[in-house]
């Protein structure tokens, strides 16, 4: 079975930074139930863990595990474009956004 | 006015673009972009900024500055094509610029309302009474006394140079928006310009004690030192009491002005508010007439003119105020 694993780099705890990790678990719940890792890393708290990946805005997704490597700017609240954006499988089953 | 809308309008449209391929990778950006990156353009191209996705017109999303800060910007997105390979150009705009922007256009806007609200209210009531006034003096139907003729000719000649002055505040103000005071500077005598102003406060006039020697010389503009004066004086009539002494001496370089009154002088809490624009002491009533431009526009002019003007109170409790001029040599 395929990991997913992310790590989301986030601003301090705004509410932006809560509504992305909000955002990735729900997409991850819905899509990949059970089988992924989300690891949130504070930018501000650890300039040096951002620079390393030479991640240039917050919030970003990496999506590390299964190659290739993807990243996505936002706060991910477009989940249609997120979840084809992050290569997650079955996007189409997502339910109808609201808008 | 109009100066400030378009440079507003210049500075907010300098977006910072960043284009990406679709694997988030940099593949161009502007000047914009890297001063909002903080980081030259040519380290910012091939690195991965990521697939970048709005939900509506716009998100705002933080940079991470090579300084370890940040910097929150707006950001919308757009696809094209380039070559035949999908482009998304994500055009960023800093937050904390547009709040400021948006805060200055605000403030101008703000500053026109209150002004066309000032002056209709300003202007209503002397042209009501003037205009009640005239249909006294042509109802035939009273019968009136040459004495009270004169009286109320007396009074219309009043609201009509009420007006006046309300109208040269008023243009005054809208030049210094404009333009900003012109200090054409020249050798002017401070005793001159005066009593030309005292001149034109008709009965008033004898309410003002005046003490200034002939032969004091300032440097300035003629017709803002006037304006300047006719705001001080008129401050000191609306919100004091009279006598109204003035009295000019020379010292160092400079000539000090000084305009007092016997009034109850300004409450302690407004002082530092009382040369901002349209502001008026909460307790003065509504009944006595005040655009909240005077002190305003003597500050600017007396600046503009390489001076100042400061209050303080008076030793009698009264309000008084000071203005400071370059002395002529």
């Amino acid at each position: 079975m395929t990991r997913y694993s992310f790590l989301l780099y986030v601003a301090g705890n705004t509410d932006r930074s809560k509504a992305a990790e909000a955002n990735l678990r729900f997409l991850c719940d819905a899509l990949v139930p059970g089988t992924y890792e989300v690891e949130v890393i504070d930018a501000g708290e650890r300039p040096d863990l951002a620079e390393e990946r030479s991640v240039l805005a917050t919030p970003t997704v990496v999506r590390l595990a299964p190659p290739p490597q993807r990243r996505v700017i936002g706060d991910l609240s477009d989940h249609g474009r997120a979840a084809v954006a992050l290569g997650l499988p079955n996007h189409e089953k997502l339910p109808p956004e609201r808008q | 006015m109009a100066g400030t809308i378009d440079q507003v309008i210049v500075s907010a449209s300098a977006d910072g673009i960043v284009a990406v391929d679709e694997q988030g990778i940099v593949r161009l950006c502007n000047p914009a972009a890297a001063q909002l990156f903080d980081r030259p353009a040519r380290k910012l191209v091939g690195t991965p900024f990521g697939f970048p996705i709005v939900a509506g017109a716009a998100t705002e999303i933080d940079l991470m500055l090579p300084s370890g800060g940040r910097r929150v910007v707006e950001m919308r997105v757009t696809a094209t094509t380039l070559e035949d390979e999908p482009l998304y150009v994500a055009a960023l705009r800093d937050v904390t610029r547009r709040d400021h922007v948006e805060r200055e256009l605000a403030a101008a806007l703000e500053r026109q309302n209150v002004a066309v609200s000032i002056a209709a209210h300003e202007l209503h009531n002397p042209l009501a009474t003037i205009s009640i006034l005239v249909d006294v003096l042509r109802n035939r139907l009273v019968a009136l006394a040459e004495e009270q003729k004169a009286e109320i000719i007396d009074r219309i000649a009043d609201r009509t140079a009420r007006l006046q002055g309300l109208v040269r505040k008023l243009l005054t103000a809208a030049t210094i928006d404009a333009t900003g005071p012109s200090a054409r500077l020249e050798r002017v005598t401070v005793l001159e310009v005066i009593l030309e102003r005292l001149g034109e406060l008709d009965k008033r006039a004898q309410d003002v004690h005046l003490s200034c020697s002939a032969t004091l010389v300032a440097l300035v503009d003629r017709k803002e030192f006037s304006a300047m004066l006719e705001n001080l004086l008129d401050n000191a009539f609306a919100y004091g009491r009279p006598p109204i002494e003035v009295s000019a001496r020379a010292q160092n370089g400079w000539v000090r002005i000084r305009v007092s009154d016997h009034g109850p002088g300004v409450p302690q809490a407004f002082v530092p508010r009382l040369f901002e624009r349209f502001t008026r002491e909460p307790g003065v009533g509504q009944e006595t007439e005040g655009t909240g431009l005077g002190l305003w526009i003597v500050r600017r002019l007396a600046q503009g003119n390489g001076g100042e003007t400061w209050y303080e109170t008076s030793k009698d409790g009264g309000a008084c105020f000071w203005l400071r001029l370059r002395r002529a040599p």
